[in-house]
């Protein structure tokens, strides 16, 4: 994560009370890579997913060490995007994978 | 099936025939001789006491009138009643609804997808899409067209060789398509319709009254289709990403959790492996046409649309 980008504020829905969290997908979700774009199948309900390529690569990026902004810069390189664009869609994108019962809750 | 007193049963009551669908055998016992002659003209028997890849066994049973009710006839697979009706005379739906139940819950091994299957020149073709999408309309016209069909309501997909399994089960069309079934020049069985509750009214057509129609062995995928009633007369295809084939395909899986983590590879496969379009459907002889048109144009026409659509990010 770049300096320059310290003053934009970390999204709510990662932020516990003292800790900022990167988002960690859920490890039992299922998924498979066809030409840059992720299928997701979420075992329990057996609901599926189709991820287009920038919301790909945010998924690909939750791994519990990558930040949102990090995740940003990373769009910002591979689309030639603002970054507050990036950073936007980064959070949008998380955001509902959160809804979506997709990432690893902060207490598991 | 005559019964000149109440419960009384005929000579046929409680016989048993064994028909052959594809690779599936079907032992059926019944009370009512009417539904044998029925099925005898949409399936071949089959004599044979051994099954090839398996068997499933249903009997209808005909339950004894009460005063004042009317006599039923239940279809029962081991023990247990499945469905059943009031009619004999309309008893097929429900006998066909069952053995489809009975092949789907034998024929675990296969991935399950709610779709039609075809193949033409050797390439398996999947027509996924939910009911009403014109499945079944379509593969009575590819069968008419000169396609092998495979099965009208579920493509059975061997997960190893990727490859499609016939069924080869009556085709089942809704009254609605009556008039398109005249116009292919194929014919419902007895010419007659059955009533079917939720469906409304269907007929049946023996895939094998057209010669030469019948799919006898697997085929590997190579076309998936979603075919989308509009109502407009002109048809059109559109190419479709295999991201997004694939995601449309997981939907229409019937047995997800016999599959798991392997169905979402399979359907992976699928995918890599065929050429993905939605038919918007128009006039059956011009959908026809164009989806033997694409379908004509092979493998490397595949490669060139997918390039195409990556380089301008159509999705």
């Amino acid at each position: 994560m770049s300096d320059q980008h310290n003053d934009l504020p970390e999204p709510a829905w990662v932020a516990t009370s003292a800790t900022i969290i990167p988002p960690s997908r859920r490890t039992d979700v299922v998924s498979c890579v066809i030409d840059r774009e992720i299928v997701l199948s979420e075992p329990d309900r057996g609901d599926v997913y189709y991820l287009n390529e920038t919301a790909s690569a945010v998924w690909t990026s939750c791994d519990g060490a990558t930040s949102t902004r990090d995740m940003a810069e990373a769009l910002v390189a591979r689309f030639e995007v603002p970054f507050e664009l990036a950073l936007d869609n980064v959070e949008q994108v998380a955001a509902w994978f959160a809804e979506s019962d997709l990432l690893e809750t902060p207490d598991q | 099936m005559t019964h000149s007193r109440r419960g009384q049963r005929d000579d046929a009551a409680g016989a048993e025939w064994r028909f052959t669908i594809g690779e599936i055998d079907l032992d059926l016992r019944s009370d009512a001789k009417g539904i044998v002659d029925e099925l005898a003209g949409l399936y071949p028997r089959c004599r044979s006491s051994s099954s090839r890849n398996g068997c499933i066994r249903l009997a209808v049973m005909r339950r004894r009138r009460r005063l004042l009710g009317a006599a039923r006839y239940d279809i029962v697979s081991d023990g247990v009643k499945m469905t059943g009706g009031h009619r004999e005379e309309n008893l097929l739906p429900h006998l066909e609804w069952a053995i489809s139940g009975k092949v789907i819950e034998t024929c675990s091994q296969y991935l399950q997808i709610h779709a039609a299957s075809l193949s033409f020149r050797g390439m398996g073709a999947i027509l996924a899409g939910p009911s009403g999408a014109g499945k079944s309309t379509l593969a009575a016209g590819l069968l008419a067209g000169g396609w092998k069909y495979m099965c009208d309501e579920f493509a059975l997909v061997e997960p190893e060789s990727v490859t499609l399994r016939p069924f080869p089960k009556a085709l089942c069309v809704k009254s609605g398509a009556f008039e398109i079934v005249r116009e292919l020049d194929l014919k419902l069985s007895r010419n007659r319709p059955y009533v079917k509750t939720y469906k409304g009214n269907v007929g049946y057509i023996s895939p094998r009254t057209v010669p030469r129609a019948v799919a006898e062995r697997p085929a590997s995928i190579g076309m998936v289709l979603f075919p989308k009633y509009t109502g407009q007369r002109t048809p059109c295809i559109r190419p479709l990403l295999r991201g997004r084939a694939a995601f449309n395909l997981a939907a229409y899986v019937l047995n997800t959790d016999a599959f798991a983590d392997r169905g979402l590879s399979t359907i992976r496969r699928i995918v890599d492996g065929a050429r993905c379009f939605v038919v918007e459907t128009g006039s059956i002889g011009d959908t026809i046409e164009l989806i033997k048109s694409i379908a004509g144009q092979g493998n490397s026409a595949a490669d060139r649309d997918h390039a195409q659509m990556t380089q301008t990010g159509v999705a």
